[in-house]
């Protein structure tokens, strides 16, 4: 295959160009720098920033976890490990140990998208080191942080995830409800008690075509 | 000789070879100053005042790293090619004028010229103590059982024969213009008839291109050539063998950019000042920036232009560099000739 060439003029094969590109880079030499100095001057955060996640604490003091185990359940990289206890408060059931390992959490956010009791909220919490494992593995004290600090994620968080759920939890009143995502499909369209909805077990055995 | 005079000239050698090393050291922070600039980033500015220590921190860095001698690498000659990249590269300074007229050594009553050897065949000396240089990257590259080492030696070694010539005829075209080979009958002329530049224009651009390849430099520097040869005839080489190479680079840009000033610009001349009303120290200044500015340009334009393709280089050296600067060498010679006949 012939290789195309532009023919070049005689002033680019005299190189004269090189004198165009010399004049840019030296105008360049005094314009503004784009670099964040970054240990001082901290990464811009927002509610969007999908951080570490941390556990929500009442004003109170009490965890607001309940120990259910779809956080649990749903992290795709078994970075949670919770260990439930009994508890005297009204919700009964609270976690006697809570670990995430941070050397594991891929921060995709599953859990805060499945807990339903605003528990656990991935912060803007972004830089982790330390020369040993063990210390990544962060226990519930550790994680543990004041829901007022959480409130604006929250808000942020409910007003995504809310179009999966039968029962909406509170947005952030800052946000407009006009640019909430829509109601998915998924979460209206299907009745509770579809009579079409066979049991899992059902499914399971049904011969596939394919 | 008393023991004073010797002690003055070892002073004024002194003070020349540590001003080639202090601004090798300058050089390194500059070029990464400058290459930040010019990608709209900083550069160092941790290690003291605007990261001016810079230098400091990297030579404890290097002392401290560990030597790595590879398998199959010839012992002596491995270490031996830093020095012989770096000891000439700081030789080749001593021809050149950094000053006008003399200074008074204090407390020795003693004066000297602003230069460390001004040898009537200064140029000569200056191309051949330059060309030793090109010794420590062969054998550097093939001391070291690396094939991308030698053939970066071996591109080195053709680039600099290829240069040199051009880089001569240029540099005689200017020596014919004084009829001197040395430094200081070159800088006097130049201070009675006006700067070389303005007679021969060809042969200092001839001068500035050939001077980029003979340094080994972009967008010439074959010798590494990163993305071909890993690190070219420097790839083996760790801690302070590799900072010799470093250091040995930056002075010969600074020798370079001496003896281009020396040849076209005047040297150490003041502008519209005469040689005799020209106070020593005004002289180095004015030499300082004339330097500054080819050295400048040096960061210019290693971070402005890609690296030629190999064949462009022998194309641009023989093809074009060196008819045109026979045809210059020729002419000047003709006029020169003719003018005191």
């Amino acid at each position: 295959m012939p290789v195309l060439a532009r023919t070049l003029s005689f002033t680019e094969r005299m190189y004269l160009p090189i004198v165009k590109g010399l004049f840019f880079t030296f105008r360049v030499l005094f314009r503004k720098h784009i670099v964040r100095m970054y240990p001082e001057v901290g990464i811009p955060r927002s509610a969007a920033t999908r951080g570490q996640p941390r556990l929500s604490q009442n004003e109170d003091g009490t965890v607001r976890c309940v120990a259910c185990g779809l956080c649990e359940f749903v992290c795709p990289a078994y970075a949670i490990t919770i260990h439930g206890a009994a508890t005297e408060r009204f919700i009964e059931r609270e976690p006697r140990e809570f670990e995430i390992d941070m050397l594991r959490c891929i921060l995709c956010g599953f859990c805060e998208e499945a807990c339903p009791k605003e528990a656990i909220y991935m912060s803007d919490e972004l830089e982790h080191a330390g020369p040993t494992r063990a210390e990544h593995v962060m226990n519930k004290t550790q994680l543990l942080r004041p829901i007022s600090k959480m409130r604006e994620r929250i808000g942020f968080a409910n007003n995504i995830y809310n179009r999966w759920r039968k029962d909406p939890l509170p947005v952030d009143p800052k946000i407009n409800p006009a640019n909430a995502p829509a109601v998915s499909p998924i979460a209206t369209a299907v009745p509770r008690n579809d009579p079409t909805m066979r049991p899992l077990d059902a499914i399971a055995s049904t011969k596939t075509t394919r | 000789m008393e023991f004073t005079a010797i002690l003055a000239i070892v002073i004024v050698t002194l003070l020349a070879f540590g001003g080639t090393v202090a601004v090798a050291g300058a050089m390194s922070l500059a070029e990464r100053r400058v290459s930040a600039w010019m990608q709209y980033r900083i550069g160092p500015s941790r290690v003291g005042p605007l990261g001016l220590l810079q230098p400091i921190a990297d030579l404890i860095k290097f002392m401290f790293k560990e030597e790595v001698m590879p398998e199959g690498a010839h012992p002596l000659l491995f270490r031996l090619a830093p020095i012989l990249s770096a000891v000439p590269a700081m030789m080749t300074f001593a021809v050149v004028p950094f000053g006008l007229g003399k200074i008074t050594i204090p407390g020795l009553n003693e004066s000297r010229p602003l230069v460390v050897a001004d040898i009537p065949v200064g140029a000569i000396y200056f191309l051949a103590v330059g060309s030793l240089g090109v010794y420590g990257i062969i054998l550097g590259g093939w001391a070291s059982n690396n094939k991308f080492s030698l053939l970066g030696s071996i591109r080195s070694g053709a680039q600099m024969l290829s240069y040199e010539l051009s880089l001569t005829l240029s540099m005689a075209a200017a020596i014919l213009m004084s009829g001197s080979l040395q430094m200081t009958e070159i800088v006097k002329h130049q201070a009675e008839h006006g700067w070389n530049i303005l007679y021969q224009p060809v042969a200092f651009i001839i001068f500035l291109i050939a001077m980029f390849a003979e340094t080994n430099r972009h967008p010439f520097d074959f010798a590494e050539c990163e993305p071909e040869l890993v690190g070219g005839f420097h790839t083996e080489y760790s801690s302070m063998k590799f900072a010799m190479f470093f250091v040995g680079e930056y002075c010969a840009m600074f020798a370079m950019s001496g003896m281009i000033t020396t040849l076209f610009l005047g040297g150490p001349l003041v502008p519209f000042l005469p040689i005799e009303q020209t106070p020593w120290w005004l002289s180095v200044i004015a030499f300082a920036m004339k330097s500054g500015v080819f050295l400048f340009l040096y960061l210019w334009v290693r971070w402005s232009l890609p690296r030629f393709k190999y064949d462009q280089l022998m194309d641009l050296g023989w093809k074009k560099l060196l008819p045109v600067a026979l045809l210059n060498f020729a002419v000047t010679g003709t006029i020169v000739v003719l003018a005191n006949s």
